[in-house]
């Protein structure tokens, strides 16, 4: 059933084809010579036509701008291809139907392109908006203010997707909405990580003490480099320190994972692979066992006992492969040996 | 020349405080050194006020055959906001948003309201939003620009749930209503009822299974009128982490009114998306396909499957820098239709997060080949074409193969404590094999908020 109102939109095609009828019979009285082009042209207008009512019903079925003005710019182009015809201009008459042609083909591929634009943005705006409530409800619970934020920035790109969707530019609308849902997940894993308040501080208190173990690893055979490199780990623990004071807790986790990185460093290149040193190392972890030993016998820590345990063969095989020469393997043994170390400490504090 | 850039250029201020006698004052000592936390839940209602000003400019460039058609739209508009939110607390909440533009080529207007319920353990029981917007074009012709008001309404409840599952039943109406209704904007008005089951909370594992059912009506071309019943379910594990998985399905079932005027017809949406740790990163892959299947193939409505895929690899974390770098394919198969294509691409992107700087930049290069492309002797000029020649031409759908770019930017700075910039630029250009086919889509805005 059509209502009254459609029947008042208006149909340019209807009074195209009243035109046709005229330009047929104009095309009829026009003589013989150029009556075989007349008719191919005719019917070339007339298909026009014809694909322009098909491209009209898809466009009509999604909310595509861009098809819409070219559509537009198609049927003004066809209406001009018909006054040329009437005109006897035949040569211009084509070319400007043959215009209207190409703006059909472009329109119908913009229209089919967001049809299903449209309907993978409609689902996923949907799944956006369902998450987005939980995130901030959770959020808000939370008083999380740094996923506050970012929900707000969320909150606007989709914002921005359903205004290009609007606006008729589905696809870009499907671009900004991935953006949305890329600071939605963000947003998400920060309440997931939250740390608790004063975690970060002990972070970087963790961190200053593995800077000093690694000093007191190093000893005295601590070359220049690692030495250097150890200065740019506490230059980079105190800018984390100094971030997390002025509220910058993102920055500041960037500067701790550097310092760690290069206490790391430091640890690997302060010790050259020759036998003396490998053996002042051997030295210095027997020492440092011998120190924590009465803390593990006062220890429950099944972990503890067991990492110690480990920690003690692996100085065993850094003994042994010193014994046959076999330098890097030694050198490799006894670093793992300290690492474990450092673990019982962490159990034992 | 061939391109199409909008600029956007937006200059926001955003004023915050005791609009109200219900006024909230954040207490600056309540935020810890992590600048994370912030004491005390908000003990009244808050209200914000937000003053916007900003320049808009579009420029839209589409080949014709032998010359490109330029629309250019400029526009400069000023904006006002209201926000308020209930205190966060008591079981009833509540938020309203308001704004209007004004600008020399649109105004709009949006009001925005929801109220949640809560049970004993603060789970939303019960969500009621409702949303107005109307846009009125200052410069408007047939097809392109009707004044129009939307109405939304979202009512959600959940009567059950236990300690990992809720049922959630959703009623939605929607209405669009142009002030010019034409052949190209058509009224219309839906309204919705969907049932879920769903997982609750945020554990390792998700999932959720649900129907739905919709009516939409066009009260000028009531032929055209539908209902839609679908069913739909999402399964997730891993969440964000290096090993993840994703998948989504729906399959609606779309019943026209008159099957003369537009076929029914059944549309399937699958997305699988996985990440899978290998070495120091992580296998990236996404998969989508689409489907449409007509009752009955005729004119603009014939069957088609589009498929796009996803594979690379990528490093990084989510709150620091990650990149990634793969292939992407796209295969549109509608049968013997000429609009069949072949899509393939190379696709990298890198982004990064920190307090300060946020942004992501997405570059892809590729190719698109159709079935049956155009070949160039189509394309002779005007001048050498004789209208008796035009025959074989008539028939051939124009589509031809091209190179692609789509480039991506979006950058978020915070410029001290109160500024923030955040900007963002699309380009897409195509390079046909005919040169007269050439076109390009651009997208670009920049806004400065400031927030006290």
């Amino acid at each position: 059933m059509i209502s009254a109102t459609e029947q008042r939109i208006p149909r340019t095609a209807s009074w195209a084809a009243a035109v046709f009828v005229l330009l047929l019979g104009l095309l009829i009285g026009a003589g013989t010579s150029y009556a075989q082009d007349q008719e191919q042209l005719r019917d070339y207008i007339e298909r026009t036509s014809e694909l322009m009512d098909w491209a009209r019903e898809l466009v009509q079925d999604t909310d595509n701008a861009r098809s819409r003005t070219v559509l537009a710019e198609a049927q003004r182009l066809q209406v001009r291809s018909i006054e040329l015809a009437t005109q006897n201009r035949p040569l211009r008459a084509y070319e400007t139907a043959r215009r209207a042609r190409e703006a059909i083909w472009l329109a119908v591929r913009l229209a089919r392109e967001a049809m299903n634009q449209e309907e993978q943005l409609r689902v996923r705006a949907d799944r956006f908006r369902e998450v987005f409530d939980e995130v901030r409800e959770r959020a808000q619970e939370a008083h999380h203010e740094t996923a506050l934020t970012i929900l707000r920035q969320s909150e606007t790109q989709a914002e921005r997707a359903r205004e290009r969707y609007l606006q008729g530019d589905a696809k870009a609308g499907v671009e900004l909405l991935e953006q949305a849902e890329q600071l939605l997940q963000r947003a998400r894993r920060l309440l997931q990580d939250a740390p608790r308040p004063g975690r970060m501080e002990n972070e970087i208190e963790r961190t200053r003490k593995l800077i000093e173990g690694a000093r007191e690893r190093l000893g005295d055979d601590a070359g220049r480099e690692s030495l250097e490199r150890l200065d740019d780990a506490r230059n980079f623990l105190n800018r984390a320190a100094s971030q997390l004071a002025q509220g910058h807790p993102q920055r500041a986790r960037h500067a701790l994972e550097r310092s760690r990185q290069l206490i790391g460093e430091a640890v690997d290149s302060g010790v050259a692979p020759d036998a003396e040193a490998i053996r002042r190392q051997i030295e210095r972890w027997d020492a440092r066992a011998t120190r924590l030993d009465p803390l593990l016998e006062g220890s429950n820590s099944d972990r503890a006992h067991r990492t110690f345990r480990r920690a003690g063969e692996d100085r065993s095989d850094a003994a042994t492969h010193l014994a046959a020469g076999r330098l890097l393997r030694a050198l490799r043994q006894i670093r793992a040996a300290h690492e474990k170390l450092d673990q019982v400490e962490r159990m034992l504090r | 020349m061939r391109f199409l850039l909008i600029l956007g250029v937006a200059l926001a201020g955003t004023v915050s405080g005791p609009a109200s006698a219900h006024a909230l004052e954040i207490p600056t000592s309540g935020r810890d050194s992590l600048g994370q936390w912030t004491a005390p839940p908000a003990p009244k209602a808050h209200w914000n006020l937000r003053l916007e000003t900003g320049l808009d400019a579009l420029v839209h460039t589409y080949p014709l055959a032998v010359s490109d058609t330029t629309e250019t739209v400029i526009e400069a508009l000023a904006a006002v906001a209201v926000s308020g939110r209930s205190a966060r607390r008591g079981a009833n909440r509540w938020e309203l948003q308001g704004s209007a533009s004004l600008g020399d080529e649109l105004t709009r207007q949006r009001l925005e309201g929801v109220f949640r319920r809560l049970d004993s353990g603060r789970s939303t029981r019960l969500r009621l939003a409702a949303s107005l917007r109307g846009r009125q074009y200052r410069h408007s012709d047939e097809y392109t620009s009707s004044d129009n008001l939307e109405t939304r309404t979202d009512l959600r409840l959940v009567p059950w749930q236990n300690e990992s599952t809720m049922f959630e039943s959703r009623l939605r109406g929607y209405l669009q209503h142009y002030g010019s209704p034409s052949e190209l904007e058509v009224n219309h008005r839906q309204v919705g009822l969907a049932m879920t089951l769903r997982s609750r909370g945020w554990s390792e594992r998700s999932w959720s299974a649900g129907l739905l059912g919709s009516a939409r009506s066009y009260p000028d071309s009531a032929r055209i009128d539908r209902h839609t019943w679908g069913a739909q379910a999402t399964f997730e594990r891993g969440g964000q982490a290096d090993r993840r998985i994703r998948v989504y399905h729906r399959t609606d079932r779309r019943l026209v009114r008159d099957e003369t005027a537009r076929p029914s017809a059944w549309i399937h949406l699958t997305d699988l998306e996985f990440a899978i740790p290998t070495g120091v990163g992580r296998i990236l892959g996404d998969l989508q396909l689409e489907g449409w299947l007509y009752d009955r193939e005729e004119g603009a409505y014939f069957d088609s499957w589009r498929t796009t895929a996803f594979a690379g690899y990528g490093r990084g974390d989510l709150l620091s820098t990650r990149w990634k770098l793969g292939l992407a394919g796209e295969r549109f198969g509608a049968g013997e239709v000429p609009e069949s294509y072949t899509q393939f691409g190379l696709r990298g992107g890198v982004d990064a997060y920190d307090d300060q700087l946020s942004g992501s930049l997405t570059l892809e290069v590729g190719q698109r080949l159709y079935d049956e492309s155009s070949s160039g002797t189509e394309t002779a000029t005007t001048a050498s074409l004789d209208v008796a020649g035009t025959t074989d031409y008539l028939d051939e759908y124009s589509n031809t193969d091209f190179t692609y770019w789509e480039i991506w930017l979006t950058a978020t700075w915070r410029l001290g404590d109160h500024f923030t910039l955040d900007a963002m630029a699309n380009y897409e250009p195509e390079n046909h094999t005919i040169p007269e086919d050439d076109s390009a889509l651009g997208y670009a805005t920049l806004r400065l908020t400031w927030r006290p």
